[in-house]
């Protein structure tokens, strides 16, 4: 018996229990964003590429201005500098040297940075956009719809990307918008699987079937149930989709399809500094590293925010 | 002179009160006409609900019974046209619930309602429970505003739930609070006729008997008329007035509920009944079970004739050859077996 | 009778982001050889870690055992390795579960899985080893056992899946058998001829059983002795006749009183517990069951109470069997047909 307590009969006088508030909970209200963050926020890799990712963006906007002239300033009598470390902090020469025409490649660096990351986000976008209505609309249909809208999928995913795009872009104008939309129009496809299979998992689900019994319609059952709670793998699709239509540029940029000079974007730079590689490896290096940090900053991301909003796809 | 006005009156009112009466016993809500619905899956055809006729009165509960696979569930989707019918009619209230276009479907959908088994998957996990209770409202255009908040509310209270949970996302609640909302979703469009599809099979005991009892309550306050699908036969009898018995996409009795239990007729029922558990170690050491051989048979290919002759212990030469036929044995007792013709 | 197993103040915690959630907080109960005994509770009392912890199932982390013992045949299963723990397993412990589904491995036969476990454990050669698996096929009452042999578990039905695995749980002949709520997922009619199976099995073998389930209608039929489990703790144990006859703690009464017996009448009120569990994230600091108690005191929310003897085989742990609480009479649909 526990010696310590003093029973007295008084301990033994019933107490009205209130059942109401048996109801109460206890645990604060953790909503589904804030337990996402906070598994996002544990992630080391995930953290590393955010810090990354976040230098870069901001030499995006700050870098620019703190070069020597704009990008497309050339300067013949300088051309091909190499850089310093002792430029490179002080900011008194060309911080990273400049390119054969002379031009600043620290400016260059960073706007083309720039126009990479701006095609990117619009063809991320635009490929996203495309993917989750088609992806719905066919798993919520089904039937003939669904059969339909497949056998397109399957049609279009045996032709190869790259022959789509350059078909394109020789009849647009190689430009942001233009490119965008090429890289849009061919990358939509396993976005729209997976939305779909999503969709075929959660539309048997029994709170849409009780949207339906109060008579729902579909664009409700649609935008209010289905849509919402696919989100997680559409923003992990679009983290993904931003980095391989960075490189995706790149790549077209480096064929001589993507933006025309005077412009800059990553790729248009490599390919200038491809020229000179084995006299002046810093035109190809210098980007070249810019670009890779940028991929894997936003791989980084992507694999946490999937782990951090389905902890179920973890190992 | 009053008093004389006053006797014929009362004789009035009783007399009308008789007549209503009268008129409750033969209110049909729904009636059921020889309800078929069959899946497609790759060639084949499964026969989930194969021919079944029942009626529901104005204010009963209604219970179906019957193991995994009998399609009692079917039946109860295929009623609130989650699923279209292969064929025959449902009638509810007087009109063809699988004809209904505009107006009419709308008004359907806010008279039937459905609670469903899961309470895990049965609420949006995105939605906050004043949404979901709300929906209805929102979809019908019930309410509004303040008004709309009141509402779900009071009907949060209606369910022992209250204000403080109108904020809350369903992954906070218990399972027997989350069916108590799916209950609240369910009344938000003040429905006549609720299908409760294994409302309480997911919950644990203690919890069932809350749900239970607060179903009863809202039967008695709001008049409604429950169709309660369950397996869980105890639970049905004690819920139910009168209990259909479902084997293999076929009812093969339905009787009152307390008829049902004294004297079943069929030998499934019979043999359902004897394979209850029941929580007294007297009576379950001394009782007499019907021990069923083997499993139920694929509603893909099922039995020809009777399609409980595989298992029944009370088999015939004919029950291969004739499906029995489905009649009114005694007064308000309804059976399938050749053993009754 | 000797004792098989013994568990002692035994404490399981898992460790979440949030904290320590206490699953099973101090549950002591003994089983004797030959005997079948149940546990019974709602889900999250603590019953399936229990015995999962029994078995050394638990990954860890997150769950620790914070204190206590398991001893059986003379160790302390909470103290010995995995290698150890691996050869008890499946020869002196075995384990059924309630989904036999996924329990089972569909890329091998039946048969085969049967006779993995005597191959490994009872250093038999391949043709005894089949001929024992196809005997144990005969003794859980699969028909044409020969054929069932080479047969994969997608062609079993459900019934047939969990007489499969009790098979292959007692291919080895423990001396415990665990049977994680084996009826459970099974319909009415193949539920009755699992525990006619359990019945009759009991008969002829001598394994103990520890029977965890929630459904007391399956209790009254198998076992001999109850424990029951709230919020982590035992709150009663007893006899069988004993916790249906005689219940004593206020959750007992509960529990029998919120289930329709189908030899009733149906105008009988249902008594339901009202409330929902304790979050054994933030246990109570007096009884767990304080809370939905009808009868709860002041000491209740204070103090847990210590178990009491009703009998030499009958324990509680309630204030209401101190003799300065006032007397309380169970209600009467908890008593049974008494």
């Amino acid at each position: 018996m526990k010696e310590s307590v003093q029973l007295t009969k008084e301990m033994f006088q019933p107490v009205k229990m209130d059942n109401m508030a048996q109801n109460q909970i206890s645990r604060p209200s953790v909503g589904f964003w804030k337990d996402v963050w906070r598994r996002f926020y544990r992630n080391a890799g995930a953290m590393i590429g955010v810090v990354l990712l976040a230098i870069i963006l901001f030499f995006t906007f700050i870098g620019p201005s703190m070069g020597k002239t704009d990008y497309q300033t050339q300067n013949l009598s300088l051309q091909d500098m190499e850089p310093t470390i002792q430029s490179l902090i002080s900011g008194d020469d060309y911080r990273f040297g400049t390119d054969n025409l002379g031009r600043d490649l620290w400016t260059r660096v960073w706007y083309g940075t720039k126009i990479s990351l701006m095609i990117a986000f619009l063809a991320a976008i635009l490929e996203i956009a495309l993917g989750v209505m088609i992806g719905v609309i066919s798993g919520y249909f089904g039937g003939i719809v669904d059969d339909i809208l497949q056998r397109v999928i399957e049609v279009l995913y045996s032709i190869p990307n790259t022959i789509v795009v350059i078909l394109l872009l020789i009849v647009f104008e190689p430009g942001i918008l233009p490119i965008a939309l090429a890289l849009a129009l061919t990358n939509w496809l396993p976005t729209a699987r997976v939305v779909r299979a999503q969709v075929l998992k959660l539309k048997s689900q029994e709170y849409v079937l009780a949207a339906k019994t109060l008579g729902a319609s579909h664009f409700r059952i649609m935008f209010k149930h289905l849509l919402p709670n696919v989100i997680g793998p559409i923003i992990v699709a679009i983290m993904f989709a931003i980095p391989t239509a960075i490189f995706y540029e790149a790549f077209l940029s480096f064929i001589g399809l993507g933006i025309r000079p005077p412009e800059a974007s990553l790729g248009v730079i490599i390919n200038d500094g491809a020229k000179n590689l084995q006299i002046f490896p810093h035109e190809l290096l210098i980007p070249a590293i810019v670009l890779g940090t940028m991929m894997l900053s936003f791989n980084l991301i992507g694999d946490g925010l999937r782990d951090a909003l389905d902890p179920r796809m973890r190992k | 002179m009053n008093q004389e006005n006053k006797i014929q009156a009362v004789k009035q009112e009783e007399l009308e009160a008789k007549k209503k009466e009268d008129k409750a016993e033969q209110d049909i809500i729904l009636d059921v006409q020889n309800l078929k619905k069959h899946f497609k899956i790759g060639r084949q055809i499964v026969q989930a609900v194969d021919g079944v006729t029942f009626q529901v009165r104005r204010g009963e509960t209604l219970g179906l019974v019957g193991e995994s696979g009998c399609g009692k569930s079917t039946v109860g989707r295929t009623l609130i046209r989650l699923y279209s019918a292969t064929d025959g009619k449902v009638i509810f209230n007087g009109e063809d619930v699988h004809q209904l276009k505009g107006q009419k479907l709308k008004e359907f959908n806010r008279k039937m309602q459905m609670i469903f088994q899961d309470p895990y998957a049965s609420l949006n996990p995105r939605m906050k429970v004043l949404d979901i209770i709300a929906e209805g409202m929102d979809i019908h255009g019930l309410a509004t505003g303040e008004e709309r908040e009141k509402r779900v509310v009071e009907l949060l209270e209606t369910v022992g739930l209250n204000k403080s949970h109108l904020e809350r996302y369903p992954h906070e609640f218990s399972g027997g609070q989350r069916q108590r909302i799916g209950i609240a979703r369910a009344l938000a469009v003040e429905p006549d006729f609720i299908i409760a599809d294994e409302p309480i099979s997911a919950l644990d005991v203690s919890i069932q008997a809350q749900v239970v009892n607060l179903m009863k309550r809202l039967q008695k306050e709001r008049g409604l008329t429950y169709l309660f699908i369950a397996h869980d036969l105890s639970m049905v009898k004690y819920i139910s007035d009168r209990v259909g018995v479902m084997y293999l996409g076929n009812l093969v009795e339905l009787a009152d509920s307390d008829k049902l239990y004294e004297e079943p007729l069929h030998p499934y029922t019979e043999a359902l009944l004897s394979a209850v558990p029941i929580p007294d170690p007297k009576v379950a050491k001394t009782r007499e079970r019907i021990i069923l051989q083997g499993d139920v048979p694929s509603p893909i290919n099922p039995p020809s004739g009777c399609r409980f002759r595989t298992r029944c212990p009370k088999v015939k030469d004919i029950c291969s050859q004739v499906i029995p036929e489905w009649k009114e044995i005694k007064e308000n007792h309804w059976v399938a077996c050749h053993l009754y013709s | 009778m000797s004792t098989v197993l013994e568990v002692r103040n035994l404490q399981v915690s898992f460790k979440t982001h949030g904290g320590e959630v206490q699953a099973v907080r101090g549950v002591s109960f003994d089983l004797k050889e030959g005997e079948t005994i149940a546990i019974v509770g709602e889900s999250g009392c603590g019953k399936s870690v229990t015995s999962q912890t029994i078995m050394r199932l638990l990954p860890s982390p997150p769950s620790v055992i914070k204190g206590g013992e398991i001893l059986f045949d003379g160790k302390d299963l909470t103290k010995v390795s995995e290698k150890e723990m691996e050869k008890i397993r499946g020869t002196q412990i075995a384990m059924i579960f309630q989904d036999p589904m996924t329990s089972l491995n569909p890329t091998m036969t039946v048969g085969s899985q049967i006779m993995e476990g005597i191959i490994k454990h009872q250093k038999m050669n391949k043709a005894d080893a089949k001929k024992k698996a196809i005997e144990m096929l005969r003794l859980v009452g699969i028909p044409s056992p020969e054929k069932r042999f080479n047969q994969y578990p997608h062609q079993f039905s459900g019934g047939m899946r969990q007489r499969a695995m009790i098979a292959i749980a007692l291919a080895c002949a423990p001396k415990v058998l665990i049977a994680d709520e084996p009826t459970t997922a099974l319909d009415v009619t193949i539920q009755a001829q699992i525990i006619d199976l359990m019945k009759d099995l009991q008969k002829k073998i001598k394994t103990s059983i520890i029977l965890i389930t929630h459904d007391l209608g399956v209790v009254a039929d198998i076992a001999e002795r109850v424990v029951v489990m709230y919020a982590g703790k035992v709150v009663e144990s007893g006899k069988l006749e004993e916790i249906f006859y005689n219940p004593k703690h206020p959750y007992t009464w509960g529990l029998l009183a919120s289930m329709p017996r189908l030899d009733q009448t149906s105008d009988q009120e249902l008594l339901p517990i009202p409330g929902t569990p304790p979050d054994l994230f933030k246990p109570p600091k007096g009884c767990p069951f304080a809370a939905r108690c009808k009868h709860a005191m002041k000491i209740c929310l204070e103090e847990m109470p210590d178990t009491t003897e009703v009998s030499s085989t009958h324990q509680v742990a309630c204030w209401l069997t101190h003799p300065m609480a006032p007397k309380v009479e169970p209600p009467a649909a908890a008593v049974g047909g008494e």
